[in-house]
């Protein structure tokens, strides 16, 4: 499978099938395919499967893209104004946050997984269900805003404001710890809590999330007033 | 006007009768609520139906909010605010995310 990912804050990524290949995508995130691509939606893993996909954001169905005799194309785009990034889950199993999965090769299996400490799911910012992404292939994840990406050694450590840590290898330790004293809890604009990530592994943090994005609009939303 | 080539067709008879059939069964679910919301009695019973839904959503969210504002502060004093000393860290560490390609993930 060959891919590009393209564009800058609204980003294709455009996948080459041979006719032996497929890939899987969360409904609605087809922009565009060649003529000699087919989908169809299917649930895969069954209706508990699908059932378990919905909670994490995705789709009860993903679509299945197959070219028909010949080398096709297939472009998808996320849903918000942001990055798409490209995983290699053979070298690793990654978390991803609540609707960042886009897309996947069929060996990459999308699972739900719960947040191992309550303190975490109340308060750090990603809830208290995550998607997990195992097997082997490549994945694209979606998330809004712009991406970095760190790789942590072991023991180094990330504070990452609430809710803008998107995805992180399995082998990072996420946890929550106080932004700082009661001026800066009250006045610092962070709140009472950060998110600590703790290595050895990957994380990527985005510069804005969804949420951050509609209350910074809402002041210029039209209204019927104006 | 230029034509596409090699074109097969793949029939969509089956799936457009099934469309029909979801668009049937809309309309006689839109004439069954409309009959059962004409009716006082059954009327009733789906009001008290919602409400009670209503109501218990509502309590779920409260004491989920509850929990979250008594825990909220036994959890702030038992972290603490964590930093490490005598660490270096690199602006280099931090890679943003661009286009990218298979072909660079394969030199990664």
């Amino acid at each position: 499978m060959k891919y590009t990912i393209t564009g800058d804050n609204l980003q294709f990524v455009n996948v080459e099938l041979s006719p032996d290949e497929t890939l899987h995508s969360v409904a609605g995130a087809m922009a565009y395919m060649t003529g000699n691509m087919r989908m169809e939606a299917v649930m895969e893993g069954g209706l508990m499967s699908g059932l378990k996909r919905s909670l994490t954001g995705s789709s009860l169905f993903l679509v299945k893209y197959t070219p028909q005799g010949g080398v096709g194309v297939v472009g998808l785009g996320g849903k918000v104004p942001g990055k798409i990034l490209d995983l290699d889950i053979g070298k690793g199993t990654w978390i991803v946050q609540k609707t960042g999965y886009l897309g996947a090769q069929p060996s990459v299996k999308l699972d739900m997984v719960f947040q191992k400490k309550l303190s975490s799911a109340f308060f750090g910012g990603e809830g208290l269900i995550l998607q997990k992404l195992s097997g082997q292939g490549m994945a694209f994840i979606a998330a809004c805003g712009d991406l970095n990406i760190v790789e942590l050694k072991a023991g180094e450590q990330y504070k990452v404001s609430t809710a803008n840590a998107v995805a992180w290898e399995e082998s990072v330790s996420y946890d929550i710890a106080a932004a700082g004293g009661i001026k800066t809890s009250l006045f610092g604009g962070e709140g009472l809590f950060v998110t600590t990530l703790t290595g050895p592994g990957k994380i990527v943090i985005q510069s804005m999330t969804l949420s951050e994005l509609a209350n910074a609009l809402v002041p210029y939303l039209p209204s019927n007033n104006s | 006007m230029a034509e596409a080539t090699n074109m097969k067709k793949a029939g969509t008879g089956k799936s457009g009768l099934g469309l029909i059939l979801i668009a049937i069964a809309v309309v006689v679910l839109i004439g069954v609520a409309v009959w059962a919301l004409t009716n006082p009695d059954i009327l009733k019973a789906t009001i008290n139906i919602v409400l009670i839904i209503v109501a218990a959503i509502v309590i779920i969210a409260l004491v989920v909010c509850g929990i979250m504002f008594i825990m909220a502060v036994p959890v702030y004093i038992h972290k603490g605010e964590q930093y490490q000393e005598g660490v270096d860290y690199s602006i280099d560490d931090v890679k943003s995310v661009k286009e990218s390609t298979s072909e660079d993930k394969k030199n990664e």
